[in-house]
């Protein structure tokens, strides 16, 4: 590709991809998202590009390798366009059938659409699955059209348009005010204004302007189950490169960097690979087409921990130090990364810039609610039909979310609570389904925006144990350089172990209650500052699951393996040794014929003969905190049947 | 700085910008508890000890790390701060033991259950080396604890004890990171770092290692800032409080940091390194730890002996001096040769020097500072008093490894690093201090005056063009430049140093805690006080003492020492090397310590050290530092001048009645010696021709090459392990685990060569003998050159003149 060296060649540059481009010719997408690649896109691609080329239909049908479409629990997805037919869960052994029917007849696969779980209705184009049709999919919608690896492909549909009008049409000061007017928050949890975090940083360069400054992009995403800027990052780069050069251009810096972290592969090759093509071109660089504006970028490997994402720490270790935060003040926008002005953004709020640049802050202002503006993206994970990641507007309510997009609970089962925010956000019970998502209202019920983590539980979790599961997350991610952070939660997840062994008292709870106080208030950043959370919101939405766990022992929703146990009813057991065969602890008595007794002392509530015992029989059950009558020792069928 | 108003608990405070919340609240004595600030660090915000209530200010910032704004109103005393202190502490003490610390009946049972602490594992206070002494424990006792509900959990970490100096046991850490970040931030060592994460967190060395396997420095800075007892210091571990801390000098190299020595029952406890002197809190392994082991050791000569039948016998002090004072007096004549330490006061120095010349009527005083430099090396150019304190830009290190030779000097030039300004390293050997520097030139032994040329734009040094270039570059656009060189200068001919242009002053860093005091106060054969030649030294001090004075130049330690011929009287009161036993007709030992060489002596007199008495020292910086006697002198010791003076007044002299160390000062002041201390007041170049011994100061190293592919260049480091007669290797186990004598380094690319792995045993091969060594190799050793440290015997026979030369060509046969 030529190098860009004035404003007017990156018109004339999209002009001739365009052109090169037949319209008729027919694309196959095929989404190569992370998750996309565990279901084996990438030998699916390989194989369509060797039929296409087998068939003769190079010149016909072009193959696009694209990023993630959000709807990962459909994998691989294949949209044929320009019709937009979408394809779900497709396999090797598809793609003659497709070739065949769909590429050269314009017929549809019935088998490879996507059915609606209820309806059981048939759905040929992506814009109609009811999973994308309540979505507003500004930032991410993109990523099913392009191939990551190609800079040509953003150009194409107006990528670097937004870096055109800032440097050709706008001062510093006027993108700020566009941001600062858009609304836009920052997406890494804590919700700071954006364009007033500019402002501040840009006044810290110039009151020292031989200083310098660096801007930051912050994908050391941590939060289990939470993908959406590494999607962002591996499936539009150009989006957050385009977006950081804006920040550069506003702020007044010549530097950036990208911190990734390292379990993210594919985002580093991907964002590098673009990092390259826009140096290239001239869109990173010197004198950034011919504006005279300087700005290159630099990716940085993350150092493997949680706590990296908090954003001293990320100074620290992109300085080559231990990822450990420090106090605030001074902000990083005073001494950041080398004790110079930084300003960090996340993933997303980079890739929302160049958006609100090209459409406007009144087209953006639009969008979300009084204080939350635009759209978020969403990773939807835990019991729910539709996985994946979703972008909706703000002020969206969850129920939305959960049974709209998401497509309801699995099987059948009742919602229970849905945790926002990451490890560190609370449980909000279905009281607050109809809650409008935004800043501030998941902080009201005492939980958090967060990167936007979103899992979804069903009547069987127990809360105690989500408590306990978040809080060892933290704990063991804790950096434990401050007291609270290091020994409070560590103090805190013993204590909710020992209610989940059922070793739990009533006392318990209030002195989790002071911890959580003195964590939460005490901790010196927002790993320990909101890690109480889970605990908190269960403890007040949740309370009688704690209390049966304490009093009764009992753990209602039949998790907590110190609490259950296996029982098998003596009036359903037709001595078939299937269970007593699959124990692995030979817990088990019994024989052929016999009712089957459990030894509750050799028991590892493994649930093996829960699983195995027929269906029609069902005769092993899995109770909690009660007491079941039976036979001690193995007894013929036919004698406890007479017995009775 | 910038006044501004702030308000705690309501009070009004004026302070000052760019403080934090806690210093101003210390600044008006508002107790904030804190266990992880330390005044020196930078602030950590790790014990959340020292969380406040800032109006407008969300959460509850910490006050050592929050900066004080105009108008701030800060509330550090309320009942939620209270509490919320109290559990973090709580939290805090659940890793660490706190039975005494809660314990209802602490404060009686610390009256009279002191001595149960010798146990392996600390459970309690009373347990513990740092009983009394714990931040920890006044932390407590601060926010008051009475209870802890929640169940305690001991770490279970080995103690590790095989360290020298100092233990660690790390179940009593608190993770303040002190030690840390002061080995980081301040020492530049990086030896301990931070562990594993989350609750597992801990502070070790890498993988694990000991102390001895990393390069620590033993420079007990991490005990100091330890505020429990985590870390502690092994001699004083069960001697418990102090009675008392008095602040004072130590002597052991140049610098003279200031220490506070820790005093109990009249016994030195410890020294620890003084915060308000120059060297700022920090100090070197010998400052440390080693001065209790030179103080109480248990071969110290406290009383005076005279051989009887070739035994030596404890007499009375008053009987041996009387029996010197009329030994003495038949010896009277340059044939009488006194040696001292450029380890004493200069008084002590003073007084010798004129019992010498006023009572022995000799020349032949001399200090073993003799064998390494010439006096006139030390006055050379331009210097400047007080050099810690000026702005220098630049600082150019040469010929000396600052790390090895003063450890204190690189923290100070890492400081000036951190402050923006330049530092060029010139050295053969690599360590992390020069990797720190903006440049380092790793240039090969001798070539060090070569490379002075060079930056002086005399000659190219066509190996290091750019390197070179660039400090030059420095020196004309920084302007301000401190030339900071070592020994291995002085072992060069040394002319350009007079010739450096204006911007450049000097800091010659020599061994010997009062080398300089010692030359300027005429300790050698050719010098009267005052740098005065012969002639003008009689004419001045005859006239000032009242006195006929000799005229000759007398015998200097380098004859003595060389000499077999037996001279009539020598007075031994500083460090000789043996190269024969010394001979002479009547031998006086005056010292510290029972060494080979006082076995020999016909008398032996107990004399002080530096703790136990009063006395002047100018260090390298060019200060008169006053040191005070701390502990009472051991024994029947007695200072030197004391000493000295005695024997004068024995013999019938006059002028020699002093009560004090002061009326010696004022005696040197009013000579008008001291006015010399500016060095660029004397013109030494016009001096110089009027010398003999100038003549035969090495003019270059041999050339800086091997000969032939199986020669080396054995290049003796410089040896400043002492302290007059006593011989901190010879005599201190601890250190003989870090400072190997035996040991020569050298390039693993050689050992291959010479087929030798580590700890190999070599037979070094030189002209004048034969000396053994264990190898180690070390790949910051140039090639074709080997390392040792000096074995003065073999330098003195292979050198013709003094000073001797430090680098030999030898041959390496495996033992």
């Amino acid at each position: 590709m030529v190098r860009i060296n004035n404003f007017n060649d990156l018109e004339r540059i999209r002009k001739n991809i365009l052109e090169k481009r037949v319209l008729e010719k027919i694309t196959i997408t095929i989404c190569n998202g992370t998750g996309c690649q565990a279901y084996g896109c990438q030998r699916l691609t390989e194989h369509f590009l060797a039929k296409i080329n087998q068939n003769g239909l190079k010149e016909k049908v072009e193959i696009r390798k694209t990023g993630c479409h959000g709807f990962c629990e459909r994998g691989p997805i294949v949209v044929i366009q320009p019709e937009g037919i979408f394809y779900q869960r497709v396999k090797i052994e598809d793609i003659d059938e497709i070739i065949e029917k769909t590429v050269e007849h314009k017929m549809v696969i019935d088998r490879l659409l996507y059915e609606e779980p209820i309806t059981g209705k048939k759905i040929i184009k992506e814009k109609e699955v009811p999973f994308y049709k309540k979505q507003l999919r500004i930032v991410f919608g993109k990523n099913g059209l392009i191939d990551p690896t190609s800079i040509e492909d953003y150009i194409a549909i107006g990528g670097y348009e937004a870096l055109l009008k800032v440097l050709r049409d706008m001062k510093a000061e006027e993108v700020i005010d566009e941001i600062k007017r858009s609304g836009l928050r920052g997406r890494g949890g804590a919700g700071f204004l954006t364009g007033l975090k500019w402002e501040i940083t840009r006044k810290n360069i110039s009151s020292n302007p031989s200083l310098g400054g660096y801007i930051v992009c912050n994908c050391d995403e941590g939060d289990p189950g939470a993908y959406m800027d590494r999607s962002l990052l591996e499936g539009n780069p150009h989006l957050v490169i385009e977006g950081m050069a804006i920040g550069a251009y506003a702020i007044g810096v010549n530097k950036g960097f990208i911190y990734v972290r390292n379990e993210y592969p594919l985002a580093v090759k991907n964002a590098s690979i673009a990092i390259d093509q826009a140096r290239e071109v001239g869109l990173l660089g010197e004198d950034i087409m011919g504006s005279g504006f300087n700005f290159d970028l630099t990716i940085v490997r993350g150092a493997g921990a949680f706590v990296s994402g908090e954003e001293t720490a990320l100074i620290a270790s992109i300085e080559g130090r231990r990822a450990s935060p420090r106090p605030r003040p001074p902000y990083p926008a005073e001494q950041g990364l080398w004790a110079k002005p930084t300003n960090i953004n996340n993933v997303e709020t980079w890739a929302n810039v160049p958006i609100i640049i090209s459409n406007g802050s009144d087209w953006y202002k639009n969008i979300g609610t009084e204080t939350s503006k635009g759209t978020k993206i969403f990773s939807l994970v835990g019991k729910i039909n539709n996985t994946g990641l979703v972008e909706v507007p703000m002020g969206i309510t969850l129920r939305e979310i959960i049974f709209d997009i998401g497509g309801g609970i699995p099987r059948g089962k009742k919602f229970k609570a849905v945790q926002t925010g990451g490890p560190s956000g609370g449980c909000i019970p279905k009281e607050f389904l109809d809650l409008p998502v935004d800043f501030e209202k998941l902080t009201e019920v005492g939980s958090m925006m967060g990167s936007g983590g979103m899992i979804v539980m069903d009547e069987d979790t127990c809360m105690v144990d989500v408590a306990r599961y978040f809080l060892h997350f933290t704990q063991e991610e804790s950096c434990g350089k401050c007291v609270p952070c290091r020994i409070g939660i560590r103090q805190m997840e013993k204590i909710l172990r020992e209610i989940t062994e059922g070793k739990g008292t009533l006392k318990d709870l209030q002195t989790l209650e002071t911890l959580a106080y003195t964590v939460k208030n005490g901790s010196l950043c927002g790993l320990g500052q909101t890690a109480p959370n889970p605990v908190l919101t269960t403890l007040q939405y949740f309370r009688e699951e704690y209390e049966a766990h304490i009093k009764e022992k009992r753990c209602p929703a039949l998790v907590c393996k110190g609490l259950i146990n296996y029982f098998i009813e003596p009036e359903k057991c037709v001595g078939c040794l299937l269970c007593l065969k699959n124990c692995p602890s030979e817990a088990i008595l019994g024989g052929y014929k016999m009712i089957h007794v459990i030894v509750q002392e050799k028991c590892l509530k493994c649930g093996a003969c829960l699983e195995v015992c027929p269906k029609k029989v069902s005769a092993v059950v899995k109770i909690s905190g009660e007491k079941r009558e039976g036979p001690k020792e193995p007894i013929l069928v036919d004698e406890w049947r007479r017995k009775r | 700085m910038k006044k501004i108003k702030i308000k705690i608990n309501g009070q009004e405070i004026i302070t000052e910008k760019g403080k934090t919340v806690l210093e101003a609240a210390q600044q008006v004595g508002i107790y904030i508890p804190t266990l992880c600030y330390y005044s020196s660090l930078k602030p950590h915000g790790g014990c959340r000890l020292c969380l406040v209530q800032i109006k407008e200010m969300k959460g509850f910032p910490v006050a050592c790390a929050t900066p004080v704004e105009e108008g701030m109103e800060i509330i550090t005393d309320s009942e939620e701060i209270k509490s919320l202190r109290k559990e973090i502490l709580k939290l805090l003490l659940t890793e660490h033991p706190s039975a005494c610390l809660i314990c209802a009946e602490r404060k009686s049972c610390q009256a009279y259950q002191k001595c149960i602490r010798k146990t392996g594992i600390t459970t309690g206070c009373r347990f513990c080396p740092r009983d009394g002494q714990c931040q920890l424990q006044k932390v407590v006792e601060e926010i008051g604890l009475d209870e802890i509900e929640l169940p305690s959990n001991y770490r279970f970490f080995p103690i590790e004890e095989e360290d020298p100096f100092f233990g660690r046991d790390y179940n009593l850490c608190v993770l303040c990171e002190r030690c840390v970040r002061v080995c980081h931030d301040i020492r530049g060592a990086g030896v301990l770092s931070v562990y594993f994460r989350g609750s597992e967190v801990r502070v070790g060395t890498p993988l694990g290692l000991s102390h001895l396997e990393t390069n620590c420095q033993f420079c007990g800075a991490c005990v100091d800032v330890c505020p429990t007892g985590a870390l502690y210091e092994k001699q004083s571990q069960w001697l418990g409080v102090p009675q008392k801390s008095e602040e004072s000098i130590c002597v052991l190299c140049g610098l003279g940091c200031a220490m506070d020595y820790k005093v109990k029952e009249e016994k030195l406890v410890n020294s620890i390194p003084s915060a308000k002197g120059f060297n700022e809190g920090q100090a070197c392994v010998k400052g440390r730890f080693l001065i209790p082991y030179i103080v109480n050791n248990r071969k110290r000569i406290v009383e005076a002996y005279l051989k009887i039948d070739g035994k030596h016998k404890p007499v009375n002090l008053n009987e041996a001096l009387d029996y010197v004072a009329q030994k003495l007096s038949q010896k009277r004549g340059q044939n009488f040769c006194l040696i001292l330490s450029p380890y004493l006061s200069n008084e002590d120095l003073y007084i010798g020097q004129k019992f010498a010349r006023k009572v022995m009527r000799s020349n032949s005083i001399d200090t073993i500072s003799s064998l390494f430099y010439h006096p006139f090396q030390l006055i050379e150019g331009k210097r400047e008093e007080n050099i810690f304190h000026k702005d220098y830009e630049f600082f150019i290190v040469l010929g000396l490894s600052p790390l090895e030779m003063s450890p204190v000097l690189s923290i100070f030039l890492r400081k000036k690093m951190k402050e923006g300004k330049k530092v060029a390293v010139v050295s053969p050997i690599n360590s992390f201090f020069s990797d720190e520097a903006d440049i380092f030139v790793p240039i090969k032994p001798g070539q060090e005056n070569e490379f002075l040329s060079s930056i002086l734009g005399y000659s190219d040094f066509s190996q290091f063009k750019k390197e070179t270039r660039e400090i030059r570059d420095l020196i004309n656009s920084k302007g301000r430049t401190l030339l900071i060189y070592g020994n291995e200068i002085f072992q060069n001919k040394f002319d350009k140093l007079t010739d450096l242009p204006k911007e450049i002053d000097l800091l010659p860093v020599t061994l010997g805690g009062n080398t300089y005091g010692a030359f300027l106060l005429g300790c050698h054969p050719e010098i009267y006080p005052g740098f005065l030649d012969l002639e003008e030294g009689v004419k001045k001090f005859s006239y000032l003492w009242n006195s006929e004075l000799p005229s000759l130049p007398g015998q200097g330690i380098f004859k003595v020492a060389k000499n077999s011929e037996k001279i009539g009287a020598l007075y031994l009161c500083g460090e000789f090397p043996e190269l024969h036993p010394p001979r002479a007709e009547f031998i006086i030992y005056q010292g510290i310590i029972h060494t080979p060489i006082s076995a020999i002596a016909d008398v032996i007199l107990p004399a002080t050290t530096f703790i136990e008495t009063e006395g002047t020292y100018i260090n390298l910086d060019g200060i008169i530092q006053k040191g005070i006697s701390v502990t009472k002198p051991k024994g029947e010791a007695k200072p030197d001048w004391w000493i000295f003076s005695e024997i004068a007044k024995r013999m019938g002299e006059e002028g020699f009645d002093y009560q004090s160390p002061s009326d010696i000062f004022k005696e040197i002041k009013e000579a008008g010696l001291l006015s010399f201390l500016k060095i660029g007041n004397l013109n030494s170049k016009t001096k110089k021709t009027k010398f003999a011994s100038i003549e035969s100061i090495p003019t270059s190293a041999q050339s800086s090459s091997p000969i032939d592919e199986n020669s080396f260049r054995l290049v003796f480091r410089p040896f400043h392990w002492s302290y007059r007669d006593f011989f901190l290797v010879d005599e201190i186990r601890e250190l003989r685990r870090i400072i190997k004598p035996d040991n020569i380094y050298l390039n693993p690319n050689d050992a291959a060569k010479l087929g030798l792995s580590n700890g190999s045993q070599v037979n070094v091969l030189t002209q004048n003998g034969v000396i053994q060594r264990k190898t180690i190799i070390n790949d910051n050793i140039p090639e074709g050159f080997v390392y040792s440290f000096p074995d003065l015997p073999l330098l003195l026979s292979a050198s013709l003149s003094s000073p001797i030369e430090f680098i030999l060509n030898v041959q390496i046969k495996r033992g």
